[in-house]
């Protein structure tokens, strides 16, 4: 679910950010080859802080699915309800118990496979993310005077904002998953959700956090 | 039927880029610039109206269920199948959360910006067309499922629990037309008594 929040919020803010600084701040856009190396480590770095969210919301998945088990994050599917007696001309009418058996083994598989794709993606996303923003990171340090430009300003107004939304939306879809799967009772042959978004709301809860204490130090210092 | 949170979102989405678009093409006429402060305090309004449209979703899933199961003659049972338990957390767990951001947001320091008051104006503005239009798309047919359902004639189901996101609706879009007045000085006790959006 992370995904499919982050990526086009990340794209639509991006989007309006370049047409308000085309728009409004011209006179402070810098085009020399410096200046657009700048703009870019910038924007790299912001990618690499999504990836690694993602990278941490697919981790955390994994983990709570690992420690309380997979039906909390992937959901599970109802359990067979009562088979009905078969009359004496049809001896194999209804599921038999190996085609039961046969059936919740491969549950069992497709949770283990999600949950095996969670520790994956957490782990490549996570630390392609931090090289790729360290790496960044780096040259920002090395190459730009960060000190309060623009391109800084932009930045974590970037991060506020795209953070801000992502948290306004996983968090509180998270929050309903987990206690729906915690508190609701579930009537037999229903589906039980799962709490996917619990991930994506632990991992851009801190990042928003980060972001806004940020900005708001540098509010206040300007 | 246009779902409440549908319609509320849409407009408020338009709205914001609205309100940006003309800021940030108009606002040197009134000395907006495009600063720090003027970007956070953009920030700060969108974040509010963003609470708020989660806190409406939840308001409307709560009164969804009371309505539901409180409201409904002798003789008549609700047609939807999800229990009003899920309905309720569901609802107070989208209130809080709402509640929740915007009190961040309350809590936020506020830069000095030429041009805030006019900012904050025009966001209660586009929560006021946002609640209008979520109003006006959903409560006339809730209110006439639910007549067709008192005299006895079978509603469509399409609309049950409409009512709950038109009451839900209808609440916040007053308190968006309250602060209006009051922003432009005709209210009683003049600006900022009563805000839903943040306070600049």
């Amino acid at each position: 679910m992370i995904f499919g929040v982050l990526i086009p919020l990340g794209v639509l803010a991006l989007v309006v950010g370049v047409i308000v600084a085309l728009v409004r701040s011209r006179e402070a856009l810098d085009l020399s080859p410096r200046g657009l190396v700048r703009g870019y480590l910038y924007l790299a770095s912001f990618a690499g802080v999504l990836t690694i969210a993602i990278g941490v919301g697919s981790l955390v998945n994994w983990g709570l699915a690992t420690a309380v088990g997979p039906g909390l994050i992937y959901g599970e599917s109802p359990k067979p309800a009562v088979v009905r007696a078969c009359p004496p001309s049809e001896p194999n009418c209804g599921p038999t118990p190996a085609q039961l058996e046969q059936q919740r083994r491969f549950e069992q598989q497709n949770r283990e496979r999600q949950r095996s794709e969670d520790l994956l993606r957490g782990l490549t996303y996570t630390a392609f993310g931090a090289a790729f923003w360290a790496a960044h990171w780096a040259a920002r340090r090395t190459f730009v005077d960060e000190g309060r430009s623009p391109l800084r300003r932009g930045y974590l107004m970037l991060g506020t904002v795209v953070f801000g939304l992502a948290t306004i939306v996983l968090v509180p879809t998270g929050l309903y998953q987990l206690l729906s799967y915690l508190v609701l009772p579930v009537n037999e042959g229903q589906y039980r959700g799962g709490a996917d978004a619990v991930g994506g709301a632990v991992a851009v809860l801190p990042v928003w956090l980060l972001y806004l204490r940020t900005v708001v130090r540098e509010l206040r210092a300007a | 039927m246009i779902p409440f949170e549908a319609a509320s979102v849409a407009v408020a989405v338009l709205g914001t880029l609205a309100v940006i678009a003309v800021f940030v093409v108009r606002g040197h006429e009134i000395g907006w610039e495009l600063s720090a402060g003027a970007m956070f305090t953009l920030y700060v309004r969108a974040a509010g109206l963003a609470a708020t449209l989660v806190f409406a979703a939840g308001l409307a899933e709560i009164l969804r269920a009371f309505l539901v199961t409180e409201l409904l003659p002798p003789g008549y049972a609700p047609m939807r199948p999800s229990p009003p338990a899920e309905q309720i957390v569901r609802g107070a767990t989208l209130a809080a959360a709402g509640a929740a951001f915007w009190g961040v947001h309350y809590l936020l320091p506020r830069p000095s910006v030429r041009g805030g008051a006019l900012l904050y104006t025009a966001f209660v503005t586009v929560g006021a067309a946002a609640f209008g239009a979520a109003t006006v798309a959903t409560l006339p047919a809730a209110i006439a499922h639910e007549a067709q359902r008192l005299v006895g004639m079978q509603p469509p189901p399409r609309l049950e629990g409409a009512l709950g996101g038109g009451i839900a609706a209808f609440l916040l879009w007053l308190g968006h037309l309250w602060q209006l007045r009051a922003q432009l000085g005709g209210g009683p006790g003049g600006r900022l008594e009563h805000t839903l959006a943040v306070e600049p």
